[in-house]
């Protein structure tokens, strides 16, 4: 899970892109960074909390069924409060 | 300070040094949380397989000092047959875990291996058994141990779901154990860095205690803890603790 | 003492650490061990050892009755050797007990006791929790320099033992929710591995398709996953859709 980049210089630049993105939501939610952890972990998640904490500080990338769980986790873990 | 290589008192015989590690992962195997997770594993392969008129019993066993325990079960049965096995000290899931292969036992009344532990399950209505190990890395070894009370109770399609189930979980667990390694390490070098300062703090407590230079305080700590064989960094805190009471006791680090 | 004792005695906290229904248990174990340990020569000695964590009730343990009425009543008066040694982290010595002037008060209600020697050691434990091994003896100067060390040696080598115990026992070891968490994990490695066997894919895309069902049924993925354990219809891939 702490895997270096290796796919090619444009996907690097959408996983970059997705990345901002997904870090972006993730402020925006406000929620501690273990609690998502710990949901995302509940939801098949496989990285661990020191590379999950990088990822969403933009310091390194996950693959890409990682990010996709965490996107679900974020969205699970807001929809409670949003009705 | 007198500097004497006078020992005043008895040099305890072979003080043992640092005690063994003790496996975190089997701490972490014994927590309430991961048995909570085993037992869903356990109810979940138990209740996927039982059919009507095939009830199947499941429970987890998982090596303790080389000793099997049964940490989690389905229900009361499963926990009594892994206890059963257990207190035999061998069967079919004691082998799988040893071997660490699936082991498929159809019909126990034809089978002549393990017969002490065998006679006893026929006799608790048990007929087939599934055992299915875990694959959790280094020292931590956990089985999957299925019962049923009819011969060739489980199907080819059975195993190959527990098989499945148990792989999907050792990631699960692998990547649980790895994490509270990691934790552990973390925890074990902000103990170091904080260390530093005990040991800073008690040098600097003797130096002004014995009105001496650094490099003397400090050798008078390394002997002390050489010669008791305790870690410096305890022999530091006793110092510091010390230095603020029982001026006795600091006394006995100065001879 | 043999060679082995440190391999004994290490694998004897250990065993009953991983044998202690709970941490009061364990600590009479510990208390118990080496209050057996500490009578070397025979003569009466009995130990307490107290644990204070930030935010929890104190634990106390002794090895013996005695042991433990004295501990109380130091906690009843919230004063007394023990509680100093436990609360300022530091070593408490009392070589004529009846006739030191600190503890007045405490002596008046234990004066029927045959404590006179009392020797209160901090144990080193984590940052959130204090420790103190108390030992006991019924005559003046038991504590020589000799038995001090010794008694300095065995707080020393519980710290480990009793740091692992703290965590172990403590109210989280793990991150807030995980048994929760644990819980839809199993449930959804479950539901990942008859999607597995069912698409004869690989586990990424078997979380993918749980998701995707979620999703399209504006459902969470626990409850795919429950339905799918508990024998409903598989999620299909949806048609078209690029990979």
């Amino acid at each position: 899970m702490n895997a270096d980049w290796t796919g090619g210089p444009d996907q690097l630049l959408e996983a970059d892109e997705q990345r901002r993105d997904v870090a972006r939501r993730f402020r925006n939610t406000q929620l501690p960074m273990m609690k998502l952890w710990t949901y995302y972990y509940g939801l098949g998640g496989d990285a661990d909390e020191m590379s999950f904490d990088a990822y969403l500080n933009e310091a390194l990338h996950l693959p890409a069924s990682q990010v996709g769980l965490i996107a679900t986790a974020m969205r699970e873990l807001c929809e409670g409060g949003d009705r | 300070m007198t500097g004497s290589q006078e020992q005043p008192f008895q040099e305890h015989e072979g003080l043992p040094p640092e005690p063994a590690e003790l496996s975190l992962q089997q701490l972490v195997l014994d927590s309430p949380d991961i048995k909570a997770f085993l037992t869903e594993l356990a109810i979940l392969a138990s209740t996927r397989l039982s059919g009507p008129g095939n009830t199947i019993h499941s429970g987890v066993t998982v090596l303790r000092h080389k000793r099997p325990q049964a940490v989690a079960a389905s229900d009361a049965a499963a926990k009594a047959l892994d206890e059963l096995q257990n207190g035999f000290g061998q069967g079919p899931c004691l082998t799988a875990l040893q071997q660490g292969t699936t082991l498929l036992v159809p019909d126990l009344a034809a089978e002549s291996r393990w017969e002490p532990y065998v006679q006893t399950a026929v006799q608790h209505g048990v007929s087939s058994i599934l055992a299915v190990p875990l694959d959790l890395e280094g020292d931590a070894e956990a089985v999957l141990n299925l019962y049923s009370g009819r011969s060739n109770g489980f199907s080819g399609e059975d195993i190959a779901t527990v098989e499945s189930f148990a792989a999907q979980a050792a990631i699960s667990l692998r990547l649980i154990l790895r994490i509270s390694q990691l934790r552990e390490a973390r925890n074990d070098l902000t103990a170091a860095m904080q260390s530093r300062t005990v040991i800073d703090m008690a040098v600097g407590a003797v130096m002004a205690q014995n009105r001496c230079d650094r490099d003397t305080a400090f050798s008078i700590l390394t002997r002390a803890s050489s010669t008791r064989n305790i870690k410096l960094r305890e022999v530091a805190a006793t110092v510091i603790t010390s230095i603020s009471g029982e001026r006795r006791i600091t006394a006995y680090f100065d001879e | 003492m043999a060679g082995n004792s440190a391999l004994t005695t290490a694998n004897e906290y250990q065993d009953l650490l991983l044998d202690s229904p709970g941490f009061p248990e364990f600590l009479l174990g510990l208390a118990t061990i080496t209050a057996s340990r500490l009578r070397g020569d025979g003569s009466p000695l009995e130990c307490s050892i107290t644990v204070e964590r930030d935010g929890a009730p104190s634990t106390v343990a002794c090895s013996s009755e005695e042991g433990h009425k004295l501990d109380e009543t130091q906690y009843a008066l919230d004063a007394g050797p023990c509680l100093t040694a436990l609360r300022g982290q530091r070593t408490v010595l009392v070589n004529d007990f009846p006739n030191d002037d600190r503890w007045g008060q405490y002596l008046d209600l234990i004066a029927e006791d045959d404590v006179h020697s009392v020797l209160a050691v901090p144990i080193v434990t984590a940052p959130a929790s204090k420790a103190a091994l108390n030992c006991y003896a019924r005559t003046m100067h038991a504590f020589d320099p000799a038995v001090v060390v010794l008694i300095y040696y065995h707080a020393a080598s519980m710290s480990r033992i009793l740091r692992l115990a703290l965590r172990l026992h403590a109210p989280e070891v793990f991150p807030d929710g995980l048994r929760a968490a644990l819980k839809s994990r199993a449930l959804v490695d479950a539901a990942v591995s008859l999607v597995m066997l069912q698409t004869r894919g690989g586990r990424d895309d078997a979380l993918g398709l749980l998701q995707i069902a979620a999703t399209s049924s504006n459902r969470r993925v626990q409850e795919i996953a429950r339905e799918i354990v508990d024998g409903g219809s598989f999620p299909v891939p949806p048609m078209g859709r690029q990979r």
